[in-house]
Order: structure tokens, then C-alpha cells, then sequence
């Protein structure tokens, strides 16, 4: 069933012919397991002293998370964008550690948690594309898989955790530097609970050839999902991360608040990837901040498939002359999702330039809606920003707003932007059809090319999963 | 001393408010415009009596049109073939007094008094304004001049132009003063347009005022009605304007155009709004603008097309082009979409003057200066090119030259 619907466009044929697809792609499966430590429902100061206390944290941690959470006390809920009021902070969980020990070797991986990624395919992707994995079940990184020549090359790949511990150094000087727990509530909450994540510092003039990928799973009704990724590419490094999601099925809803802070000093390069499916029952509202500094350029390929409502704008600060920022988005709302997703690209320093581009798609009654803010400060001089925004509204039920800022402080810059929403396109579904294509195939075609500038950015295996997602997406074949 | 009895009236409209507005009512809310910031109302109370009045500057001749100026009705010349036909221009007293029921119809309906503090402080200081009616398939091939000469104090001005089928208008509502003024100056529209007609607005906004200005139109066409929508923003003062094209009737188009100039430290916030509800409706916002100095200009087009407007269209641009280093402007294209069967684009941009441009001209001999203002005549002259009135053009592009003028 699978199987046919991702041979499609020429492309994914031939994507489709080396990846086995036979096995059944259930993403609504729950493994179960007993955590190891969990601080229980709900939110107290007790709950954070126990974290970093389980953690074993030193003690400017624990201040950092209590002024956190006293933040978080004083916030507000975001004004604007989807309906968040469903939320429910009381029930759930802030905290649990699945197992005592980290892996390093997949052999010693307990059963249960090795059968949701074999499920996922992570071992195959693994042998066959990655250069280390670093896993994320539950609330901890358990497994944690680095190439010898990372070791070597002085590359720290662990999480985050464990960065506190091992690398205190690079740690305090980059944590919490770029996203402040006062941004805003649900950074505040992250800043007091946050834990897992992935830690990355890639030292001077290193280049990682190979993607670094991990994948994130929630698991257990109602957990709550708070890390903390911390990502350093120091002077004339080169780097790129791939992060995937995939989240079992539950009735009640689950809170996804992750922070993610991306340093890229002079010269250097960092592209980010992510690749979303959370269960449509899952709030994603994460804060995504990248900091580039002289000549250096800071990508984000960030695609959203699931989830109930996701906010995310992924920022790039252009802090150094020359400084380069990109965003590469998909975003796909079906039924009883709202995807607010957008840019914030932030010019501060002269000759930067950025560029955003944001494909949405709505069907079923999703909502897709961008919402960016392009800003060049006072000293952005000479710099230059360019945003696109296409969206396809596929049915009568579905809807999409485009909400693009520009605020402009310098006169010696400039900004396009232009954005495009219609409905599918019923000239290339007549052409295809009356070439014998089903209407249903058709649709999926035409998609998949609105959607390819994204997918031809992906490592392969991202390609032709995200293609088989959207194949399920247009058939209904999940949620 | 009949026209008490409407200032009665108005005096208990304005006590009912009161009484209705329990809860304190919010301020309008436009993306990215800090309404506080412009400080609309500044004075507590305006219904001071005028201490000095300004000498009436225009003259009307034998234009189509009437004159409003210190705070009344002066002049008012209405075609004796059109007077016949019913065409009515008075002021709301003599509207109150002579046209109750059309009055009562149509005033405050539009833009309702409840809907934010801003209109509420209107129309508690509301102290003159005009009522235009055009009866149903009159044709009307001059244009209407309108003029608005502002006084030393602050004003509140209604304007209700109610426009019958079939009918085709051209007005022209020009604001000015005899000299600069320094208070706070409102002018509410409230435009209604039959089925089948046309009606092309254009707002000349030149007073030399160093208030603050709050300009609020809206319109609301019926079936197959056009409304055609060209302001241009040039007056010194802070300004607020919000132009709402209300695309209810089935098979209705709406355009906005403007061309605005913010110079000193200005502040110059323009919201522009066109809302699709009725089927095949087109909805089009095309805004450029200039930065100078040390002022701010935020650009907001609102597209939205409501669910069940369906085969319709929202197309925007907004361009901005920035003259100085110390300005500072917003371009805020905003698309909110609930029907699929639609087409919708936004486009903008910001830029600085193309330096090639300027350099090609240099070398033709012309200092930069003179270089300069071209190339800003250029820019605007994208949008004045589209205006479908010669005349409109030629005022366009002469208030600009002087504007510009006053720069140097």
C-alpha cells in the first residue's frame, strides 16, 4: 500500500527502489516501559530542586532553573497565534529518566526502546547513512553512538546532560546566551525542566562531511519533552545536524518545548534539519535561535508534518559583517492541526544577507499560517533579505494566513517578499489527468513538486521518509 | 436656531455612548502600529470655542463641490441638473433637521462607536461633518471637490457619502490649511455605494499640520459595485490611517492605492485593508512610500478573504523606499485566507535608491539633488501611472514636487 504511493515522480522512483519500504509504517505504536525516575505530575519548585538534584548539577544550574521557573510563574500565554488554552500544565510530566545507564553500544540498548527505532528504521538508516546517532527516549538521552574519528578530530557529540558535566567550560559560556528564560513562558518553563537534548561542538577549522543526526521520540501519555540542544561551530568549522520526529499516538495532549541555541562563529558554517511528525495530539512550540558572526552562514531546514499545534520561528541573529542566514520550510496542516510556523531573520550587522522560503499546505481543515519578522537594525547597511511564501489551500475546509513583518531601521538596505496562496492548481491536475493519471495520484504529484526545493535539501533517507509521509498525508493514511 | 434641536440630539448620542461603554473600550489594534505612540487625543477636551478663525483660502468658483471650513459648511455648489435629480450636499445639522430618516440610516452605522476607544473619542467630539447623498442612476462626469480647511483647534469630522445604484462618482477629498495648524483632526468616512455603481475616491492629503491626524474610511459596496480608492499622505503631522473596503456584495472590487511621503519626525502609519466576503470579489493594495529624515512609515496591507467568498481574489504590494539613513520604515503585507477557491499574492519590498540609477543620472549632468527627486518620482509614479483620472495624476504628481520642494 506503501509501496505504491511513494513511487510518484521520477525522483522518489528511483529513491524508492534502494530504501525497503515493504514493512508496515505505524506510527501510532507505544512501547511500554516503567521510567526509572520520574518526578510525577505536575510543576512545584520541589520538582525543579529534584531534577537537577537526580541530575547531580552544579550549583549555578540550579539557579539558573529556579530564576527560570520563577519566570515562568510571572508569564503570560502568548498573545497571539493558535489556541494554546487546551494546555494542561497540571497533569503533566516535567521529568523521567527511562534508564540508569547511557549506551554507548546498540547491543546494549534495552529491547523495548531498540524495537521503537527498529520499527522507526533508525538501525538501518544508521548502518547505511549516519555518522553517529544520538537517540532521545523519553526525557534522557539512553543511547548515544559516536564515530571514532569524531573522538579524533576533537568533535563533541553527546548530550546535553552529559555536556553540563564533562564540558563545563564551553558549556557556561554558551548556554542560555542566545534564548534567556524571559523570551517567553514556554522558555521559561524549558529554562527550569529542561533535560536531554543534544550537546555539538565542532572545534576550529573542523569539517564534519557527514550529517549528525538524532532522532526524538515522546513516549509515555502525557510527557513532557524539554530539551535543551546547545550547538557550537567554532571558526571556520563546518557542520550539519539532522534531527527527526516521530510520536506514538495518545489520547490526551503532550508538550513539546524544546530550545535549541546554534553558535557559528567567523567563518564557519551550520545547517540545521529537522524533520517533525508529531501525533496529532502534540503542542511543538519551540524556540529556535541561531547566532552567525563574520562570514559565516547558519541554515534551518525545518519541515512540519504533525502534531495538534506547532509555533516555531527559527531565528537566525546576523550579529557579523558578511553573515549569511537561510530558511528552508514545509509545513503540512491536516485535519486538526495548526501549523504557525515561520522566520525571524535579524540583521545587525552590515552586509548580511538572508533568505526565507516557506511552502504550506492546509487540507482537511488544517490551518497553515507563516508568521516571520525580517529586521535590519541600525547598522545593517548594504544588507539584503529575500522572502517567499507559497501556499496551497487544498480544500474548502482548510485555511492559511500570511503574516510577514519588516521592520526596517536602516535606509541603505533592501528586502523583497512576496507570497503566493491558492488552491491546487487545476490546469496541471487537468494536463495530468488527461495523461491518464488517477485524480488522487495527480494531487500527490503536484505536491510533491511544490514541496521539492525542501526534499532535494535532505539527506535521502529524510527525502523518502517525508515523502512516504506526504503520500500518507494525501491519502489519509495517518491520523 | 432649528439646528439646536440636532445639537440636542447629538449631546444625548454622545451621553448614551457614555452610558453604553461600561468597560473601558481597547485601543484599535493594527499589526506593528503602536497607536499610543501617535498620541491621537492629546488634549482632554476640544469643544473650546474657535479663538481665532483662519481666513477661507479656497475658492470654489464654479467647481462641483462645497467647501467645509471653520467648522461649518461654507460654500456649497451643487449643478442645477444634479440638484433637480435630488443630489443633496448639507451638513449633519441640515441633514439631522431635513433628512432624518436617510441621517439615522446611515450615520454611525458603518463604523460603529463601540468599536475601539479611538472611535469612541471621535465621536464624543464629533463637531461637524457632511452628509453627500447621490440619488439612484445619476452619472456624474465632474468630479466632486471636497474641501476640508483645517482649523487652529482640533476637529472631528464625519463624513457620510451615500451613493445609489448605478450611478458613477468621482470625489476628490482635499485636505488643507491656510496656514500651520497644531491640533488633533479626525475625519471619519462612511462611503456606501449602491449596486452597479462606481465610485472613485481620491484623498489629497496636503494640510500643513503639526498634529495629529486620524483618517478612518470605510466602504461598503454592493452588488457589482466598484470602489476605487487613491490617497495620498503628505501632510507633516503624525498620521493614522485605516481605509477599510468592505467586499460584501457578490461580484464587487475594491482598490486601494497610495502614495505617501513621511518626512522630520513624523510618524506615518497606514493600514489598508481589504476584507472579501461576497463571490468573486477582487480585492488590490498597491502602497508605495517614501521615508526622508528622521521619520517613520509602516505600510500594512491586509488582505483576507472570508470562507465562502469563493472564485475570489486579494492581490497586494507594498514597496517602500528609503531616502535617509535615520528612517525607519515597516512594510507588513499580511494574507488571511478561510476559502480555498481563491487566488491571493502579496509582494514588497524596502530599498535605498539604486545607486546605478543615481549614477547614470549624475553623468547626464544633473547634480544629485535633482537626481534624486527622479528617481522618488520615478518610485511613486508607479502608482500615480495607474490612476485612472488625468486630473488626479497631475495633482499627484504636483503636491509630490512640492513636497519634495520643501525638502531641499
Amino acid at each position: 500500500m506503501v509501496e505504491a504511493k511513494t513511487k510518484n515522480t521520477k525522483n522518489n522512483e528511483e529513491i524508492a527502489a534502494k530504501v525497503d519500504i515493504n514493512e508496515n509504517f505505524d506510527y501510532g505504536f507505544s512501547d511500554k516501559f516503567t521510567p526509572v525516575f520520574s518526578t510525577g505530575r505536575g510543576l512545584t519548585e520541589e520538582v525543579v530542586r529534584s531534577i537537577s538534584r537526580e541530575k547531580n548539577e552544579p550549583q549555578w544550574m540550579l539557579n539558573y532553573r529556579l530564576h527560570a521557573f520563577k519566570v515562568y510563574q510571572q508569564s503570560k500565554m502568548p498573545d497571539y497565534g493558535p489556541d494554546l488554552s487546551e494546555l494542561n500544565f497540571k497533569d503533566m510530566l516535567y521529568y523521567q529518566k527511562p534508564t540508569d545507564r547511557k549506551y554507548r553500544d546498540w547491543a546494549d540498548v534495552p529491547d523495548t526502546i531498540k524495537e521503537t527505532f527498529e520499527r522507526l528504521g533508525v538501525p538501518q538508516a544508521e548502518r547505511k547513512f549516519l555518522a553517529g546517532s544520538s537517540a532521545q527516549y523519553e526525557s534522557e538521552v539512553v543511547y548515544h553512538n559516536m564515530k571514532k574519528q569524531f573522538d579524533q578530530l576533537g568533535i563533541i557529540f553527546t548530550d546535553t546532560d552529559t555536556a553540563l558535566h564533562e564540558y563545563p567550560e564551553i558549556f557556561k559560556k554558551y548556554f542560555g546566551k542566545l534564548v534567556k528564560p524571559n523570551l517567553n513562558k514556554f522558555t521559561a518553563l524549558n529554562g527550569a525542566v529542561w533535560s536531554g537534548g543534544t550537546f555539538i561542538y565542532v572545534p576550529k577549522n573542523v569539517e564534519v562531511k557527514v550529517p549528525i543526526q538524532s532522532y526524538f521520540r515522546i513516549n509515555a501519555e502525557n510527557s513532557g519533552q524539554f530539551e535543551r540542544t546547545l550547538i557550537v561551530v567554532d571558526e571556520g568549522a563546518s557542520v550539519n545536524y539532522v534531527e527527526g520526529c516521530t510520536a506514538p499516538n495518545y489520547s490526551s495532549d503532550s508538550l513539546h518545548a524544546a530550545v535549541v541555541e546554534v553558535f557559528v562563529e567567523p567563518n564557519a558554517y551550520c545547517r540545521y534539519t529537522t524533520i517533525q511528525n508529531w501525533s496529532k495530539n502534540v503542542y511543538s512550540l519551540e524556540t529556535k535561535r541561531a547566532q552567525a558572526m563574520e562570514n559565516s552562514t547558519m541554515e534551518w531546514v525545518d519541515g512540519n508534518l504533525g502534531s495538534k499545534t506547532t509555533m516555531k520561528y527559527p531565528a537566525v541573529y546576523l550579529d557579523g559583517r558578511g553573515a549569511k542566514g537561510t530558511m528552508l520550510s514545509v509545513a503540512i496542516a491536516s485535519k486538526g492541526v495548526d501549523q504557525d510556523n515561520g522566520a525571524r531573520m535579524i540583521h545587525n550587522a552590515p552586509d548580511t544577507t538572508s533568505s526565507i522560503i516557506s511552502k504550506s499546505i492546509s487540507k482537511d481543515g488544517g490551518a497553515v499560517d507563516y508568521r516571520g519578522t525580517v529586521r535590519f537594525g541600525p547598522h545593517s547597511d548594504r544588507s539584503f533579505c529575500h522572502v517567499e511564501c507559497d501556499t496551497i489551500i487544498m480544500d474548502e475546509e482548510s485555511s492559511s494566513d500570511t503574516i510577514p513583518y519588516n521592520e526596517i531601521l536602516n535606509g541603505n538596505v533592501t528586502m523583497e517578499h512576496e507570497a503566493k496562496v491558492s488552491k491546487i492548481s487545476e490546469e496541471q491536475l487537468y494536463y495530468l489527468m488527461s495523461r491518464g493519471i488517477s485524480e488522487e495520484k495527480a494531487t500527490e504529484m503536484i505536491v510533491m513538486g511544490f514541496v521539492e526545493p525542501f526534499t532535494k535539501e535532505l539527506p535521502m533517507e529524510y527525502a523518502v521518509e517525508l515523502n512516504r509521509l506526504i503520500g500518507m498525508e494525501f491519502v489519509g493514511g495517518i491520523g | 436656531m432649528q439646528k439646536e434641536s440636532y445639537f440636542q440630539w447629538l449631546h444625548d448620542f454622545q451621553k448614551r455612548l457614555i452610558q453604553q461603554n461600561t468597560k473601558k473600550l481597547a485601543l484599535p489594534l493594527y499589526d506593528k502600529i503602536d497607536v499610543k505612540s501617535l498620541q491621537i487625543f492629546r488634549e482632554q477636551s476640544q469643544k473650546k470655542s474657535t479663538s481665532k478663525e483662519l481666513p477661507v483660502k479656497t475658492n470654489l468658483a464654479n467647481e462641483f463641490g462645497f467647501v467645509f471650513a471653520q467648522n461649518q459648511l461654507m460654500k456649497v455648489n451643487i449643478p442645477e441638473k444634479y440638484q433637480k435629480k435630488g443630489l443633496i450636499i448639507c451638513d449633519l445639522a441640515t441633514a439631522w433637521l431635513k433628512h432624518q430618516d436617510l441621517f439615522l440610516n446611515y450615520f454611525a452605522k458603518l463604523i460603529s462607536p463601540q468599536e475601539d476607544q479611538l472611535v469612541f473619542e471621535h465621536y464624543q467630539r464629533l463637531n461637524g461633518g457632511v452628509l453627500i447623498f447621490i440619488p439612484d442612476n445619476l452619472s456624474i462626469d465632474e468630479t466632486l471637490q471636497a474641501y476640508f480647511e483645517y482649523p487652529v483647534d482640533s476637529q472631528s469630522l464625519q463624513i457620510i457619502l451615500i451613493v445609489g445604484k448605478n450611478t458613477k462618482l468621482s470625489i476628490t477629498e482635499n485636505q488643507l490649511s491656510a496656514q500651520k495648524v497644531d491640533g488633533d483632526y479626525t475625519i471619519f468616512g462612511e462611503i456606501y455605494l449602491g449596486s452597479n455603481s462606481t465610485l472613485s475616491y481620491v484623498v489629497n492629503d496636503q494640510a500643513k499640520t503639526t498634529g495629529h491626524n486620524y483618517f478612518y474610511r470605510r466602504f461598503l459596496p454592493q452588488n457589482r459595485a466598484v470602489v476605487n480608492l487613491t490617497s495620498g499622505e503628505f501632510t507633516e503631522g503624525n498620521v493614522l490611517v485605516s481605509n477599510k473596503i468592505l467586499l460584501k456584495g457578490n461580484d464587487t472590487s475594491g482598490e486601494v492605492k497610495t502614495v505617501a511621503i513621511a518626512q522630520q519626525d513624523q510618524i506615518c502609519a497606514i493600514n489598508s485593508r481589504v476584507t472579501n466576503y461576497g463571490l468573486r470579489t477582487r480585492g488590490n493594495i498597491l502602497q508605495h512610500g517614501v521615508i526622508l529624515d528622521r521619520s517613520k512609515l509602516v505600510f500594512n496591507g491586509v488582505g483576507e478573504i472570508i470562507k465562502g467568498s469563493r472564485g475570489s481574489d486579494s492581490q497586494q504590494e507594498n514597496r517602500v523606499l528609503m531616502l535617509s539613513e535615520n528612517a525607519r520604515g515597516d512594510a507588513n503585507p499580511i494574507l488571511l485566507i478561510d476559502e480555498n477557491d481563491v487566488t491571493a499574492g502579496h509582494a514588497a519590498s524596502v530599498g535605498r535608491i539604486d545607486e546605478e540609477q543615481l549614477y547614470y543620472l549624475e553623468s547626464r549632468g544633473l547634480n544629485a539633488d535633482v537626481a534624486k527627486r527622479l528617481i522618488i518620482r520615478g518610485f511613486l509614479e508607479s502608482v500615480i501611472t495607474v490612476v485612472e483620472s488625468h486630473k488626479t495624476r497631475e495633482m499627484l504628481r504636483s503636491v509630490i514636487e512640492r513636497s519634495l520642494a520643501i525638502d531641499d
